[in-house]
């Protein structure tokens, strides 16, 4: 089937063999002409899956068997993440959560606390939503970056269809006490690449690495040790915006 | 000697990042964190090299080192990627600069 999604902006025609992709990007259909065009084959599906199974192995886990319809949303996504460099937008790990018409990504290897944390945002700021959970876009745009809701967000999947500029990026650790505070970026570059997908082109790889260069330069970024206590949102939040 | 994979060299403010790229990139796992004398160490080896030839080349760039300040620096990173496993074609005479 054949279908148009807006992400980060962009227009996309996404051709795909199964209808689990267009049920994943309901929420962002839209009707403009498409600035470029994805389209999945069955040999992308078996590499999801053979890439699926290498990481398992990798992480001592046992292999899942994901249908096809699964693996060719993550297909799907992997040739919309290169595509998106041409774009000046790439895909990082991370939960970026929007208040004030600000988005703050924070990001942490997988286990760290990045959904409890951005939980308890929510829980504190009744106005506060999650744009993406899990996989957000970063786009650059005239100097400024915005992430980007898309509809892959994780187990939990929850996302917005929005775009907004990106108010700071946050290292999470965990903590006795909550505690955050302003790093340089040379601190946390390697943190971020690591966080970030990294297509194995090496010219999309070089753009991904000058892009992470620029958001270096007009991102503030932080160091959060954290705890389970919900007042880490506060401290979060005051921290972070009182540089604004 | 050579660099094993194909790294993209990025300066990051100062500081530069290099990561793997190409068909073999998923076989190291990571990235390198570097200072510009570093960076341009990797850069020398993306050909094949030697280091000598690299030594020259920094003395060239860096007149205001001495041989062995050049050669310090040279021969420890060239240790700390042959002990990661990022080198290959490294010739017999080469090896004597590993203590690894």
């Amino acid at each position: 089937m054949t279908f148009t999604v807006s992400l980060a902006g962009i227009s996309i025609e996404i051709q795909s063999l199964y209808n689990d992709v267009y049920e994943l990007c309901r929420d962002y259909l839209t009707g403009q002409s498409p600035d470029f065009c994805v389209a999945v084959a069955q040999a992308d599906i078996d590499f999801e899956r053979e890439k699926s199974a290498s990481e398992a192995k990798h992480e001592g886990r046992p292999a899942v068997d994901f249908s096809n319809g699964y693996l060719e949303t993550l297909a799907v996504y992997r040739k919309i993440a290169e595509k998106m460099l041409e774009y000046d937008a790439f895909l990082m790990h991370g939960a970026v959560v929007a208040l004030d018409g600000k988005a703050y990504l924070f990001t942490a290897p997988s286990g760290l606390g990045k959904t409890t944390h951005t939980r308890f945002w929510l829980q504190k700021y009744p106005e506060a939503f999650i744009l993406n959970g899990d996989k957000p876009l970063l786009r650059m745009v005239q100097g400024q970056f915005f992430a980007c809701g898309t509809p892959w967000a994780g187990k939990e999947g929850q996302n917005k269809n929005a775009m907004l500029p990106l108010g700071a990026v946050c290292a999470l650790f965990r903590g006795k006490e909550n505690h955050i505070e302003r790093i340089p970026f040379d601190k946390v570059f390697p943190l971020v690449i690591g966080q970030t997908y990294r297509p194995g082109d090496a010219a999309q790889m070089k753009k991904t690495l000058e892009l992470i260069g620029a958001l270096g330069k007009c991102t503030r970024f932080y160091a959060m040790a954290c705890n389970l206590d919900p007042d880490a949102a506060r401290v979060a939040k005051e921290g972070m915006t009182k540089d604004e | 000697m050579k660099l094993r994979y194909e790294f993209a060299i990025m300066d990051m403010g100062g500081e530069f990042a290099a990561v793997p790229v190409g068909e073999d990139a998923n076989k190291f796992h990571g990235m390198l964190k570097l200072n510009a004398v570093s960076a341009d160490i990797l850069e020398q080896l993306k050909e094949d090299t030697t280091p000598m030839k690299i030594h020259l080349h920094l003395k060239e760039k860096y007149a205001d080192s001495t041989d062995e300040e050049i050669a310090e620096v040279l021969v420890k990173f060239l240790n700390q990627l042959n002990h990661e496993g990022l080198l290959e074609k490294i010739a017999e005479n080469e090896r004597k600069i590993f203590i690894f």
